[in-house]
């Protein structure tokens, strides 16, 4: 007999997205264009530091940022060259946006009006999740309550006038990547999303309404290296949220009640070394989200195998899209029902993630709800990063090549040319069209839509029309962000570290004797200012920094993220820190660290400076050539040798005479 | 230039008059290497330190005003001297921070994250200098005493913010010419400790984020508390309590205003008294009341402490007596 095989019909596969964007508006759209050809089905668009916080790429904070890890768009000229011989009627368009995202739908909605699209044929999603950025990303500017105030205009909006649009995406994410456990990963998100469902309900909307409004919500979700546990953790969620939805909103649509979510696999467990074994992570990850039918993600963007190296390269990018064809395509998943619904493994599992998960949502209600709350999940969350990597560093947990398999073949992978780098004339370029841009608009226009949004601002009402109105006049992304900044104001979050416990690590008994010792020498503790120059908000590596130091009996000054490189270098300098450690995730070490050390020098000051971030191999000489004197990369993976080299800088610094 | 630890000498004076113009001019780069310099345990040390001490307490600016700003955690103290050093910038004085945190008792480090909070920028007007609390339970470690000093030779205005509750709220009424407490709506705690007389009363109490529930009901509870009649309206210290929202401003021009007003009462007493109980404190922890006790009591150190005299200056005379007279003293005190 001959095989042959079942050929059910299969269902359509989900929709494949590459996160992507860089440099300029033109450059990106060569790249969606070569990407759609591939095969991507969506569009997912990575916006540059100082979009997605609201400043125009001539801004001094912007400067050394723009176009590195996204796109720039400053106003609806590069909107039109981004999504150039793209239809918007036919394209599935996500952007990852928060606190900008009403500007950039804004823009986005006014190019289809100038085009003749009708926009109730856009489909697409704005990220819109302000409460993560809290909590782990940091691009936010304004405080919570307007945040949620922006949040609720937009779902408000698209719900009347654009509904095939996703107008936000809860984000569990994020939350994975800066430490949570599977049960806070739901339970924080479901959190965000009642918070959000609150604050529409607030503005008295019709149940019909809310019903629509509950439908157009969706999720993005992380998907971790233990895939079972993930696969199960999705079920929780999509069982969770149809009660949530059924039983607090009274939802009755079921349709409206599904639980639809995005998902990005994670990149914070991507080692840099043996950085091929990167590609088995992606794929495991893949499946916790695609193996069980009835919890499958509706859209998956993959990390490139390369991602803790910098930033990847089309090429990359294209092997992971392949990655997801060859499940799609190739394998017959996609012709089975769900393969784990009755499984009396899955089931416990389950039921005991469940209860966990309602347990740390009852304890942030008995707070009063997130916005009451957002010190403590912060809190929370770095404490759980500081028992993962505990683990990692007590070998608790396996890291295949980093804690364990550590032995390697050299590498046949050169590092030349393994980085995307942005090109100054590129940048260039983008100014220049900003400048002429400004040169050319209505300028009387552009006022009266300004005075337009504040007094909208001002009286409280829905701010998408002024927006888009703003964004047809000419205005500009940091024009519109600082009307908004005058009539919100601007926030610090929190940094979780504070109250953090002393947690004793082994191994360590060497390096706490020398601290002690230099301390004796000093007459004091050692001190060290820690702080991320520039826009990238990721700063769970400088929060976890500063609380090792502190456990070894430093005196830490966490400077947190967000702070040009003057307010850095006037920072150590008052402060008399013996060191200044300095985080950059975003690619614009060169420029943020000249300009620190820099400001440095011009002060009269000779504090040591060490980095420590997404810096290519080629990168830490050149650092150490404009002076600093130690880089640390994700390549550094046991904090105990961190520790004893930053100590080996400071006794070798004693011996040498130091006029400040 | 540092002042090295040997026998003065006027090459040494020299270094310091160059250092002193440029604490005058606000460098910051010198200030914190005086702060550095100064911010030492070692006994071997101390001596210089506090000859040195004693030159920069002879020029603190007379015309410094020293603010203390405590009170539960949480209550927005960081927010508000941000705030308070905002309007003295607009009002083109110069402002220095000391920012109090705890340390840790385990490690013996800290995690001072006081100055992102005061969102003050890159002003070179501006000083900020965060301190641990070293294991004092007061609140106040002996270098904040210090820091003090050095603070009120360089700024108009000189604030010490500190962490306090009960009883380590008092600690900052001897470092600081006017006190305030800052409580938000729902510091029952604090409220009760006023009242039952556990704490010394501040000058201003603060009420911040007035725009929480239940702020106007807090306020009209401690105003009737102050008012005729009222628990504390017997005491002897005048005392105001003045509403406002730091994150926003709101009440801060009026809590400046009523700050400046208290500052053109203060009487030199009051910096005198502050001076004698560091001196005392700083006798008693290295002698013990015994010591204490040789010289004649508290009466006994108050008689020799001159009114704008250094209390370094007299610190130092008497450990040399005490070490002179009681050999066994001297070779503790050494280690």
């Amino acid at each position: 007999m001959i095989w042959e095989p079942f050929r059910h019909p299969k269902d359509p596969p989900w929709i494949m997205r590459t996160y992507a964007g860089h440099t300029t508006a033109r450059a990106s759209n060569e790249l969606f264009h070569k990407n759609l050809a591939k095969g991507q089905t969506g569009l997912s668009i990575a916006f540059d530091l100082p979009t997605q916080l609201g400043y125009d790429s001539d801004h001094p904070l912007a400067l050394p940022e723009v176009g590195k890890v996204g796109v720039p768009i400053c106003h609806i000229e590069d909107m039109e060259v981004l999504f150039s011989g793209i239809p918007l009627e036919r394209m599935n368009t996500s952007m990852t946006i928060n606190a900008t995202a009403m500007w950039l739908l804004a823009l986005y909605i006014a190019l289809a009006e100038r085009r003749g699209v009708p926009i109730r044929e856009l489909s697409g999603t704005t990220q819109n999740d302000i409460l993560k950025e809290y909590l782990s990303r940091g691009t936010y500017i304004f405080p919570p309550q307007a945040s949620l105030k922006l949040t609720a205009d937009i779902i408000l909006y698209t719900v009347e006038h654009v509904p095939r649009w996703n107008p936000i995406n809860i984000c569990s994410y994020h939350l994975q990547e800066a430490g949570a456990t599977p049960a806070q990963e739901i339970a924080y998100a479901l959190l965000n999303a009642k918070t959000v469902l609150d604050t529409v309900l607030q503005r008295g909307v019709t149940q019909e309404l809310l019903e629509r409004v509950v439908g157009r919500i969706s999720f993005f979700v992380n998907a971790g290296i233990r895939f079972i546990e993930e696969m199960v953790k999705l079920r929780v969620f999509a069982s969770l949220w149809e009660e949530i939805t059924r039983t607090r909103y009274g939802v009755k649509d079921a349709k409206n009640r599904l639980f639809r979510y995005g998902v990005q696999v994670n990149s914070l467990g991507l080692t840099a070394v043996q950085p091929e074994n990167n590609v088995a992570r992606i794929i495991f990850e893949m499946l916790a989200v695609t193996l069980s039918k009835s919890v499958r993600a509706r859209a998956i963007q993959l990390p490139a195998w390369n991602e803790a190296l910098g930033l990847p390269r089309p090429w990359d990018q294209q092997w992971s899209l392949r990655f997801q064809q060859i499940l799609a395509y190739e394998t017959d998943l996609l012709e089975y029902e769900d393969l784990f619904t009755g499984n009396p493994q899955i089931t416990k599992l389950e039921q005991k993630m469940r209860e966990i998960v309602l347990k740390e949502m009852s304890e942030i209600e008995a707070m009063g709800g997130v916005l009451k709350a957002l010190d403590h999940m912060k809190r929370k969350l770095v404490e759980a990063q500081r028992e993962r990597l505990l683990r990692i560093q007590r070998c608790e947990d396996i890291v295949v090549g980093v804690n364990r398999f550590q032995e390697s073949e050299p590498s046949p992978l050169s590092s030349e040319g393994l980085i995307h780098t942005v090109d100054p004339d590129d940048v260039r370029e983008q100014l220049e069209r900003l400048r002429a841009f400004r040169a050319r608009r209505n300028l009387q226009e552009v006022e009266a839509a300004l005075s337009a949004l504040r007094d909208a601002a001002l009286a409280g009402e829905n701010l998408m029309p002024a927006s888009i109105r703003a964004a047809l006049s000419g205005v500009t992304t940091g024009e519109w962000a600082q009307t908004l900044r005058q009539a919100f104001g601007e926030y610090r979050g929190p940094t979780g570290v504070d109250l953090l416990k002393i947690e004793r690590l082994s191994g360590l008994e060497d390096v706490e004797k020398r601290v002690k010792a230099l301390r004796e020498k000093l007459g004091r503790p050692p001190r060290m200012l820690v702080g991320k120059p520039g826009l990238d908000g990721h700063s769970n590596g400088a929060e976890q920094i500063a609380v090792w130091i502190r456990d070894l009996g430093f005196e830490v000054i966490y400077q947190g993220i967000r702070l040009t490189p003057e307010e850095i270098a006037r920072a150590a300098i008052e402060e008399g820190v013996d060191l200044l450690g300095l985080s950059i995730l975003s690619g614009s070490h060169r420029e943020l660290v000249g300009e620190v050390l820099r400001t440095l020098r011009e002060l009269g000051s000779s504090i040591p400076v060490v980095v420590g971030g997404t810096i290519p191999a080629l990168d830490i000489e050149l650092l150490k050539e404009m002076g600093v004197a130690e880089v640390f990369t994700a390549a550094d993976t046991d904090f105990r040798l961190i520790m004893a080299r930053i100590v080996d800088l400071l006794e070798h610094r004693l011996h040498t005479p130091v006029l400040y | 230039m540092l002042p090295p630890s040997s026998s003065p000498s006027p090459t040494i004076n020299k270094g310091w008059e160059q250092l002193y113009t440029r604490l005058q001019q606000g460098d910051p780069v010198s200030i914190s290497l005086v702060l550095n310099f100064l911010d030492d345990e070692r006994k071997e040390t101390q001596e210089v330190r506090y000859r040195f001490l004693t030159y920069l307490y002879e020029r603190r600016r007379s015309e410094t005003l020293t603010l203390g700003v405590t009170g539960p955690p949480g209550v927005g103290k960081s927010t508000l001297t941000g705030a308070l050093i905002r309007t003295y910038r607009q009002q083109k004085k110069t402002v220095g921070v000391i920012a109090v945190d705890p340390s840790s008792s385990v490690s013996g480090g800290a995690l001072l994250g006081d100055r992102i909070r005061m969102q003050v920028g890159a002003d070179p007007g501006v000083f900020i200098r965060s301190l641990a609390s070293r294991g004092h339970t007061g609140g106040l470690s002996d270098f904040s005493y210090i820091a003090r000093v050095v603070m009120e030779v360089v700024f108009e205005r000189v604030i010490i913010e500190t962490v306090g509750v009960g009883q380590s709220d008092e600690e900052v009424l001897h470092a600081a010419d006017v006190v305030l407490l800052v409580l938000q709506p729902e510091s029952g705690d604090s409220i009760q400790f006023l009242k039952a007389g556990i704490i010394e009363i501040p000058h201003i109490i603060v009420l911040n984020k007035m725009d929480l529930e239940g702020s106007e009901y807090t306020l009209r509870e401690l105003r009737s508390m102050l008012g005729i009649g009222g628990d504390l309206s017997g005491r002897k210290k005048a005392l105001h309590i003045l509403p406002c929202q730091a994150s926003t401003g709101k009440g801060i021009r009026e809590l400046v205003e009523k700050i400046e007003e208290l500052g053109k009462e203060k009487s030199p007493d009051v910096r005198y008294t502050q001076w004698l109980h560091w001196l005392i404190k700083a006798i008693e922890k290295e002698f013990g009341k015994a010591g204490i006790r040789t010289l004649g009591g508290e009466e006994g150190i108050r008689r020799r402490f001159m009114p704008g005299s250094s209390p370094f200056l007299l610190y130092q005379e008497i450990h040399q007596e005490m070490t002179t007279r009681l050999p066994s003293i001297a070779h503790a005190s050494s280690t």
